[in-house]
């Protein structure tokens, strides 16, 4: 019970309180670079959720059954960039030959996110905080779904404005960014939720 | 003092790690190889790539793709015209299907001076958007609005607005008809057009009695009749008409 309580107070501190996107500001070329349309984003969130997931497991893996018993702490980053980006290739590969029309959906945005900086945090902080196997495993999708829903909620923001008469001063990225930072203002109202 | 054991490790563990992955990459790329039909990539290759949709696929590779199934005709790329649609069936090894030339045609000749308005309007400047909310604010209800929703739609630059007018520039337009849809009010149509031969429309689509469109619109088709009874007895009709119509509503594009 006690363990359940950890679990899900992991996943709410990942999901809406240190949200990855609006709290840590992790991720931000992709929020900003593909949130125009919500089926491109809903391409996008499905795709950070499912690397997320599998790079926080084998980067998990790696650090406390390789580089940990032989005191290479320091080849961390090298080692997950590799480990990672191979990773995605083979699973790229193999979503393309079993599964084509997820291939279809996902399409780019797979070998784009690999190298999200968001992507790389989750590993590291899984480390940092250290957390259990199954702790970062749930770390990692309440980041992950953090991420999918606003970019989700940020996109169909964004095609509302494409309508709305904009002064020609603020039209594109600038009203995106005030955008954003309402959307971080509103996202500080969770801090206090559940006494973190 | 370094200790000699951890730099052979560093360098003996991203040594295994990299050459693991590539092995297992390069093992993966042979089971997972998918076998792409050189046709399809042919056929992307000569394709426009303007992803204008107008063929009823995605974009361009969806058409090719589609087109080397046999899903789509090979006659549907618009901008590719008759060159993309005998070299599509060159590829393919199939009969060439013909290709007709249609262009987008603009059935509302006022201008914004010549437009009587019946409100001002201040909202959301597009066309779409300003007949859904108050359903235009011009007396004539089948005119073009002026806003330009085809200007920004058009995928290749063919249309300018002049004076409030879409103007359709035949050298670029490809006929792909996507201001067609555009259009809220309907005002543009796909029209055959042979290269050489000038193209006659007319400039009005107004269904209202000749007696109401006299009040509002200074060129508007007043159902006068003219036309119809030239059409029946002269040589050149067309020219006929252009001549004759009281509007000018009968334009020569």
């Amino acid at each position: 019970m006690d363990q359940a309580k950890n679990l899900f107070s992991i996943f709410f501190a990942a999901f809406l309180i240190n949200n990855i996107l609006l709290i840590r500001f992790l991720g931000l070329c992709s929020f900003f670079g593909i949130s125009n349309h919500m089926e491109t984003s809903i391409g996008m969130g499905t795709a950070v959720i499912f690397v997320m997931m599998i790079s926080s497991a084998v980067s998990w893996t790696l650090y406390h059954f390789v580089l940990f018993p032989l005191h290479l702490e320091f080849l961390r980053t090298a080692s997950f960039i590799l480990v990672i980006a191979a990773l995605v290739q083979l699973e790229e590969l193999y979503i393309k030959k079993s599964l084509p029309a997820l291939y279809r959906s996902m399409g780019i945005y797979l070998p784009l996110i690999t190298t999200n900086c968001a992507i790389l945090a989750v590993a590291f902080l899984n480390i940092d905080y250290n957390y259990s196997f199954i702790q970062s495993l749930v770390y990692a999708f309440g980041v992950s779904l953090g991420y999918a829903v606003v970019i989700l909620l940020f996109a169909g923001i964004r095609e509302r404005m494409s309508g709305a008469p904009i002064p020609k001063l603020f039209q594109g990225y600038p009203i995106a960014f005030i955008t954003a930072a309402l959307m971080a203002l509103a996202f500080l109202g969770f801090t206090s939720m559940f006494g973190f | 003092m370094i200790d000699i054991n951890i730099i052979i490790n560093a360098i003996l563990l991203m040594g295994i790690l990299g050459a693991f992955s590539a092995f297992m990459i390069s093992i993966a790329s042979k089971v997972f190889h998918v076998a792409l039909n050189p046709k399809v990539e042919a056929i992307n290759q000569i394709l426009p790539g303007a992803n204008c949709g107008a063929c009823g696929a995605g974009g361009c590779t969806d058409y090719a793709e589609k087109a080397a199934k046999g899903l789509l005709p090979i006659n549907a790329c618009r901008p590719g015209g008759a060159k993309v649609a005998s070299a599509i069936a060159q590829i393919l090894g199939i009969e060439e299907a013909g290709f007709t030339h249609k262009k987008a045609v603009v059935h509302c000749g006022a201008n914004e001076t010549q437009r009587i308005k019946r409100a001002e309007y201040a909202g959301i400047p597009k066309c779409r958007e300003e007949e859904l909310a108050v359903g235009g604010y011009l007396e004539c209800t089948y005119g073009c609005l002026g806003f330009g929703d085809c200007y920004l739609t058009c995928p290749f630059d063919a249309i300018t607005m002049i004076e409030g007018l879409p103007k359709i520039n035949f050298k670029k337009c490809t006929g792909c008809g996507k201001c067609v849809s555009a259009c809220p009010r309907n005002i543009i149509s796909l029209e055959k057009y042979d290269e050489g031969k000038p193209l006659y429309a007319i400039a009005c689509s107004s269904k209202d009695k000749g007696s109401v469109t006299r009040k509002i619109c200074p060129v508007g088709c007043i159902k006068c009749k003219i036309c119809e009874y030239k059409k029946a007895t002269d040589q050149t009709p067309w020219q006929t008409c252009v001549e004759k119509c009281p509007t000018k509503c009968i334009v020569k594009l």
